[in-house]
């Protein structure tokens, strides 16, 4: 009997509604993981250098099946070589084709997150510190706003009686009446308005960098993975009106492009106070202090010329003076003590920090740009 | 886009052929569903409705995150139940259908005659959806925390339900872990043994398929094609099929293709053999059992086999003795590619003692540790053993749930 042993359905309900949240319980145990690894990935030097790739691979042990099984890197097992090569008349439009799908895959051991999803992680606790909206610093809420285009649709406050009736005259003559008649719904105009943020005015970032002979690769690689965080930071959060503006110093100081800033070598001895002397100099001649809120950040190796301590510390502080914030990081890769310029600007209230391995610089980024009540480290 | 009326219309084409090939066809429930429920029902191994499980919300990622790369694609599901379940994609060409209908019925004809399913469940659809209002319920009375750390635990040892089919003999086995645990750990709860009951269910109605993907696929893979050369088709509808055949045959390096390597050797049984042969393989034979006695030296060629180290990053094949490549083959096929593990009964009833029957293959201790402390934490709730070999020293692990203890004993 031909029909007799099948049936046929078309029915919703076999799809599975569990597996929404079995998909939401995975985001939110691969969130754990990443947000539990968040220090280990801001000091991953893949990332920090930047190199092209925006995924990247992180290890989340959470998130890995455990087995009892055995050890597949050792050994060999048996395959088919694959029909790409060399057979170039097959079908390449397409790898691979399953008619079931029980086998489970491969289990992956990392999960890989895109560069945007860890920024966004690390970002979002993450702030300009002391920043004064007056000085129309992020181009948000006080910016003015004006009348940009027109839509079809929009409030009925911003309706716009003009263009309407132009477009239902334009209509009615379409149809060959050239004379007002009913309104239709496609006839109506509405204002649409463009934020348009104030021109003048906004943040300023002083990233400062020691670049001595004294600052070998592990102090330039903290410094840089610092600064290169510290912009990815600004231009995603705020993404209009913050200034970057990049020194170098040796015994003087430069500004130099960020390309410059982040890759080139360093030699000769160390003298701050040109770094600060310069960046002041700058503040006067480019950033009015009614306009802008100055942060200004400092990173070298605390290796200072003792004769130019005093002047270094004098013209820091004159920095944190006009700056809203002024932060000074110092690079150890071993145990030893602050330098007299860390205790002398510490004493006097500028914010320091040690760096001493990859992790410090997460601890970096939150203690400057982090929540400033509940202790420097309350979000590690 | 295929409508279910479109889907009677082409059943009622391949039918007549299915019917006189020899095919013994049970009832077939046909449900068409898109490409996102196709996903799903195999994250969840098939099932419609699944225990939840953040596992299979991975699982179901990947797999779409595949499908949208067209790295694979899934035409078709099979349930092995009464009545049988088959899921289509409702994207399919229907010549394409006319193929995968073929092979669908090939594949519960197989379910049907195979010995290694004569003791699986047949009403697995509803146990399972019942499965998962149960955890429901308890995930509700007991906390999701402490429902996904059992089942989390409980899944390590799914792998270790015993290596027979046959669950009739009742007998409690020294290879059936995970119901060793169940009966035995001092301090679950009674809820807490219930879902590993559950999760033991699931799993031995999965292992009888786990040691047949070679022989049931090659199975269906043999029928769709001889079904549809006996059907008259239209030029453009054979090109259509032939792209999907072609696409299931495809090999990527270094990935056994079940499909490829059971046509081969169902095609060569019946040329040598005769049908005969065809039908006393779906009978009897597990992977092992028909690479064993299906794979000779002269199809070698043909089969595209080669060696490979799964660590390369680009792994290179290398050629071997066929006894060699052959011997090879059935061990990566052996118990599935589970490792052999039984239970000692402890009289003194405080430790979990495991044995693992070395064959020449070491664990892989960079998990184990994970795995044990996994089992000791939630399960066993006290220390888990396990005499096992590495690197040809005999040693025996342990891990108490807080500390990981690794001892050579050879």
């Amino acid at each position: 009997m031909i029909g007799d042993w099948f049936s046929v359905g078309e029915e919703d309900e076999w799809i599975p509604g569990s597996i929404g949240e079995d998909v939401l319980r995975h985001q939110q145990k691969v969130q754990e993981a990443i947000k539990n690894n968040l220090a280990d990935m801001v000091s991953e030097e893949r990332i920090g250098l930047s190199d092209g790739s925006r995924v990247v691979s992180v290890p989340l042990p959470a998130l890995k099946e455990f087995r009892i099984c055995y050890d597949h890197n050792r050994g060999e097992s048996v395959g088919h070589v694959g029909s790409q090569n060399g057979d170039k008349g097959a079908d390449s439009s397409g790898p691979g084709g399953k008619l079931g799908g029980q086998e489970p895959g491969v289990d992956v051991e990392e999960t890989s997150v895109s560069l945007e999803e860890v920024q966004r992680m690390i970002f979002q606790d993450l702030r300009l510190p002391d920043l004064d909206p007056n000085r129309r610093a992020d181009g948000s809420g006080m910016t003015s706003v004006k009348p940009e285009t027109l839509s079809l649709i929009g409030p009925k406050t911003q309706w716009q009686r003009r263009a309407t009736m132009r477009a239902h005259l334009r209509r009615q003559a379409r149809i060959g009446r050239p004379v007002p008649g009913r309104l239709a719904p496609e006839d109506l105009r509405f204002w649409r308005y463009q934020d348009d943020p104030d021109a003048h005015g906004g943040a300023v970032v002083l990233a400062m960098m020691d670049t001595s002979g004294s600052m070998g690769s592990f102090e330039k690689y903290l410094a840089k993975s610092f600064f290169y965080w510290t912009v990815e930071f600004l231009r995603q959060n705020y993404s209009r009106g913050v200034d970057l503006v990049f020194l170098a110093h040796d015994v003087r100081a430069r500004e130099v492009d960020e390309e410059t800033f982040f890759h080139r070598g360093a030699s000769g001895g160390t003298v701050s106070s040109s770094v600060y002397r310069l960046a002041l100099d700058i503040v006067k001649e480019r950033y009015d202090l009614t306009h802008y809120n100055v942060y200004a950040f400092h990173f070298t190796d605390g290796g200072n010329l003792t004769s130019d301590n005093g002047q270094a510390e004098e013209l820091g502080l004159e920095l944190k003076e006009h700056a809203n914030f002024f932060g000074y990081g110092e690079i150890h890769d071993t145990e030893r003590s602050p330098s007299p310029l860390y205790q002398g600007l510490s004493d006097k209230g500028v914010d320091v920090i040690i760096l001493r391995d990859t992790q410090d610089i997460f601890h970096a980024l939150y203690q400057f740009f982090g929540p400033r009540t509940g202790g420097m480290h309350a979000n590690i | 886009m295929l409508t279910s009326d479109k889907i009677r219309e082409l059943l009622q084409r391949v039918s007549p052929v299915i019917e006189s090939s020899g095919l013994e066809v049970p009832h077939i429930h046909f449900e068409l569903v898109g490409k996102n429920s196709l996903s799903a029902i195999a994250a969840h191994s098939g099932m419609p409705t699944r225990f939840g499980h953040w596992s299979f919300g991975k699982a179901y990622h990947r797999m779409k995150t595949e499908h949208d790369y067209r790295l694979t694609q899934i035409y078709e599901l099979v349930i092995n139940n009464q009545p049988a379940y088959a899921f289509l994609d409702r994207e399919t060409s229907p010549a394409q259908a006319l193929l995968i209908m073929a092979h669908v019925a090939a594949h519960v004809d197989f379910f049907w005659h195979n010995r290694l399913f004569f003791a699986t469940a047949h009403d697995m659809v509803a146990k399972s959806a019942w499965h998962q209002r149960q955890i429901e319920d308890w995930r509700r009375s007991y906390g999701k925390e402490s429902v996904e750390s059992l089942i989390d635990a409980a899944m390590i040892l799914m792998d270790f339900t015993g290596e027979s089919t046959l669950t009739w003999l009742s007998r409690p086995r020294s290879d059936d872990l995970l119901g060793y645990v169940a009966a035995h750990a001092p301090s679950l709860e009674h809820w807490e043994r219930e879902v590993l009951m559950m999760l033991r269910a699931e799993a031995r109605y999965f292992w009888p398929q786990q040691l047949t993907k070679i022989t049931n696929e090659g199975y269906a893979t043999f029928w769709h094609l001889r079904i549809l050369r006996q059907m008259p088709l239209t030029a453009e509808e054979i090109w259509d099929v032939s792209r999907l055949h072609t696409k299931v045959l495809q090999t990527t390096t270094p990935q056994l293709n079940p499909y490829r390597l059971g046509l081969a050797i169902y095609q060569d049984l019946e040329r040598s053999k005769g049908l005969d042969a065809v039908w006393q393989a779906r009978d009897e034979l597990d992977d092992v059992g028909l690479v064993r006695c299906g794979l000779h030296e002269d199809m070698m060629e043909s089969a595209g086999l080669a060696l490979f180290k799964p660590a390369d990053t680009e792994p290179e094949p290398h050629g071997a003795p066929f006894a060699a490549m052959k011997m090879q083959l059935l061990r990566d096929l052996e118990n599935a590619g589970i490792p052999h593990l039984t239970v000692i009964p402890d009289v003194s009833g405080s430790d979990l003692v495991l044995v693992h029957h070395h064959d020449g293959r070491d664990l892989d201790f960079a998990i184990l540790p994970y795995a044990l402390e996994a089992v000791a934490k939630r399960l066993w709730r006290g220390r888990v053993l396990l005499h096992t070999i590495q690197n040809r020293i005999a040693r025996t692990v342990s891990h108490d749930g807080c500390h990981w203890t690794d001892t050579a004993t050879g």
